[in-house]
């Protein structure tokens, strides 16, 4: 990480939107560290480096949107699961209302995406 | 895995845990451990088995540096950090507003300090004139208000014995006893005038002391604050030792003369707690009481 880049504004925004896309992840199953962390890792652009997810994960779980629980493993050490709780789901519901709309937005302002041409096309 | 591959990761922890040193303790030992943790699930899935894949992982994971960067990051609701909290972490820099510790001294050996007579009076001389606070107009009218203070003029008054008159008598070839003329020796103000001007000096010097000690403390309140090390938690300013030097410097001299002062000179200047100021106090205090009783002594042989 380059100096500085921590106010950089797509770190900041990365930040901001991954604690929600882990949160969307753990909508569907609990999933464990090491898994989610890969998860999240093998989706292009949202993690610059794997080891920066575990701080977010323990914030979340601070907050009262996850809850962990350690679960033996066949094969190697003990895992630690994460699941959403219902604090995390009504986040994660507000989240995607105002995602939709800012991404709307946004891409209509970049001239980019469909809600630009869905813009133009209502406005023609 | 190989030793090597081993002490790869043990240095990557290492740095980990160094760069960590600026989080919270139990923030420190939570993120090591998550990170420790994902390494060893790695190894377990088997997708490390030799230094390329071990490398890999450890560039996936990121710089030790940015992670903590993260951790930091995300704990909005914390503190940003300061390295003067903490376990290890020096004391954080405090401010006390000045004291008049040396002017009261001063004003207390100037007029209750002149119980021994010329020393005391000497000693809060000495601590008015090293004082900041006070104008030279003021040093000099505090000095010569009663030189050697209100309880010299008594001793003084009681060495000299005030006007003594004696009478001589003869007797003549009668044998009747002849009134002389009366002499009179020493010097004695009229009561009119004498009674009042020993009350102004004995007054005199509280009043003006009272007035000065205002000043000086009008003035103290207007300088910058003094910045202090607040002491060691727990410690309270006036603990059992210090306790013991005002004893043994105030009423100890009384019971037990020379040892008790001292006593008490060694436990104010151990104390933790007091500031040098307090400490000179201290032993302007007893070396007065380290006099008081050759003073008496001097004064029982005259």
């Amino acid at each position: 990480m380059e100096p500085g880049s921590a106010r950089n504004p797509l770190t900041q925004l990365r930040r901001g939107v991954l604690e929600f896309c882990v949160l969307a992840l753990l909508g569907q199953e609990e999933v464990y560290g090491f898994d989610l962390v890969r998860r999240l890792s093998d989706v292009d652009g949202l993690v610059t480096s794997e080891g920066t997810i575990y701080p977010l994960l323990s914030r979340l779980r601070r907050d009262g949107w996850v809850s962990t629980t350690w679960q033996e493993s066949e094969s190697g050490p003990p895992r630690r699961y994460y699941a959403i709780t219902a604090a995390g789901r009504h986040a994660l519901a507000g989240f995607s209302t105002e995602w939709q709309r800012f991404r709307d937005s946004v891409d209509t302002l970049l001239g980019t995406g469909t809600g630009h041409d869905k813009n133009r096309d209502s406005h023609e | 895995m190989s030793d090597y591959s081993d002490a790869i990761v043990a240095e990557y922890l290492r740095r980990l845990e160094h760069a960590a040193a600026t989080l919270a303790p139990d923030r420190r030992t939570e993120l090591v451990g998550e990170i420790a943790e994902h390494i060893a699930h790695a190894r377990a899935a088997g997708e490390v088995t030799d230094e390329a894949g071990v490398r890999d992982l450890l560039d996936r994971l990121g710089e030790p540096d940015d992670i903590v960067a993260e951790a930091r990051e995300s704990e909005p609701e914390a503190p940003p950090f300061n390295p003067y909290t903490g376990p290890y972490a020096p004391p954080v820099q405090q401010f006390r507003t000045p004291g008049i510790g040396l002017e009261i001294g001063a004003v207390l050996l100037m007029t209750l300090g002149s119980l021994v007579p010329f020393v005391g009076w000497l000693a809060g001389a000495v601590l008015l004139w090293a004082s900041r606070r006070f104008t030279v107009g003021e040093k000099i009218l505090a000095t010569l208000v009663v030189p050697g203070g209100p309880f010299t003029i008594l001793f003084v008054g009681g060495l000299m014995g005030g006007q003594s008159c004696s009478s001589s008598s003869t007797t003549d070839g009668a044998g009747n006893f002849v009134q002389g003329p009366t002499t009179c020796s020493g010097f004695a103000f009229p009561p009119w005038l004498g009674v009042p001007l020993l009350i102004i000096a004995l007054v005199g010097p509280f009043v003006i002391g009272g007035f000065l000690l205002r000043r000086a403390g009008a003035r103290a309140s207007l300088e910058a604050p003094i910045p202090v090390f607040a002491p060691a938690p727990g410690t309270p300013r006036w603990g059992g030792l210090e306790i013991a030097a005002v004893l043994l410097l105030s009423v100890g001299g009384f019971v037990v003369p020379f040892l008790a002062p001292i006593g008490g000179l060694v436990c104010a200047w151990i104390s933790p707690a007091w500031t040098t100021t307090e400490k000179w106090v201290a032993t302007a205090i007893a070396s007065l009481m380290l006099l008081l009783p050759i003073a008496g002594l001097v004064a029982l042989r005259l």
